[in-house]
């Protein structure tokens, strides 16, 4: 859809524009191959990963990393299981120096059972990192406030949760989301967590989100390369139909074939 | 001198390097160093002296989501 691809109507990430409103994970895949024909028949052009300490003797690190290169796409490390805000602002130097890039997605985790963001940790880890000139796209909940706190400071992109990491349950506050979006219109907001079917991201787009992050529902899928496509044209379809406006919402049935002249007509009731 | 690196403790001549550290645990880069908790940027890997009990923390890429 030539529409689609319009320099306008692209994926905005502090300035950085893109075609695909994807932006995939690099983990839990069946093999490495599996991971990249995956992520290739997704679309993605974004993708993450991580930090760990290196043990010299395994090599599947550095095999990672070259597989990773391969596929030539932009790289979005994480600071994934960080619960402080000097962990994370470490995690983020070492990503930026080994990685390359300003972009981090800055994840401090607040409670270990729903791995649910940390906000005050986050705002100030937010803060120190975009002083010192990173692009920091923070994993969030849907929290109206600590939205605001972000984006005060400087973050051009929010991704807010639909559901906590992991549970493919989609997007348990729709209300909290769109509050999100109708609030900060002019901020890239990438629905990041709890995408587990495609019409969850779908879902997303069609709120007028400007993309989803995920990574299990494709990894774990029977077939990842299968349901990475499946994604790839949900998430069409629902930024199509964000674009096209959808239809308003009512209560009472309302006959889409018009009645007038219908040679029944005096059967109403 | 006793140093630990990811956890573990290596025997390292006085005044070594990180460099040189890295090196003897057989590092492969790309990677980046964290010092007693603190990044320490590849420019200073060949100037930064280590002393007794210093831990170090070879960190390089893995999966993510």
């Amino acid at each position: 859809m030539s529409n689609e691809h319009s320099s306008k109507n692209r994926l905005n990430i502090y300035g950085t524009k893109l075609n695909s409103r994807l932006l995939i994970g690099s983990s839990m895949y069946p093999s490495p191959y599996v991971m990249q024909q995956a992520i290739r028949t997704s679309g993605a052009e974004v993708v993450t990963l991580s930090l760990s300490r290196q043990n010299p003797q395994a090599s599947g690190g550095q095999a990672f990393w070259e597989s990773i290169q391969s596929l030539g796409l932009l790289l979005l490390p994480n600071t994934a299981g960080c619960h402080s805000v000097n962990d994370a602002v470490n995690m983020a130097r070492m990503s930026r120096e080994l990685f390359q890039t300003d972009w981090i997605k800055l994840e401090l985790v607040g409670d270990d059972y729903n791995l649910q963001p940390d906000p005050i940790a986050l705002v100030k880890a937010a803060e120190i990192l975009l002083s010192e000139g990173f692009k920091v796209l923070p994993y969030c909940t849907d929290d109206l406030v600590i939205a605001r706190h972000l984006v005060e400071l400087g973050c051009e992109v929010l991704m807010p949760w639909g559901s906590p990491i992991g549970t493919g349950k989609g997007i348990l506050n729709p209300y909290a989301l769109q509050a999100l979006r109708d609030r900060f219109p002019d901020v890239t907001m990438i629905v990041d967590s709890g995408i587990g079917l495609p019409s969850h991201a779908s879902q997303s787009l069609e709120m007028g989100m400007d993309a989803v992050l995920l990574n299990t529902a494709v990894a774990k899928a029977k077939y990842p390369l299968l349901m990475g496509l499946a994604f790839s044209k949900a998430i069409e379809a629902g930024r199509s139909a964000y674009l096209a406006g959808p239809m308003a919402e009512r209560t009472a049935a309302s006959p889409s074939t018009p009645t007038i002249d219908s040679p029944f007509w005096h059967q109403s009731t | 001198m006793i140093i630990f690196i990811n956890n573990e403790a290596h025997e390292v001549a006085e005044s070594s390097t990180i460099h040189e550290a890295a090196k003897l645990f057989g590092a492969k880069p790309p990677y980046a160093i964290l010092v007693n908790d603190t990044f320490l940027p590849l420019s200073q890997h060949n100037h930064f002296v280590l002393t007794q009990d210093d831990r170090v923390e070879v960190i390089s890429a893995i999966q993510g989501g």
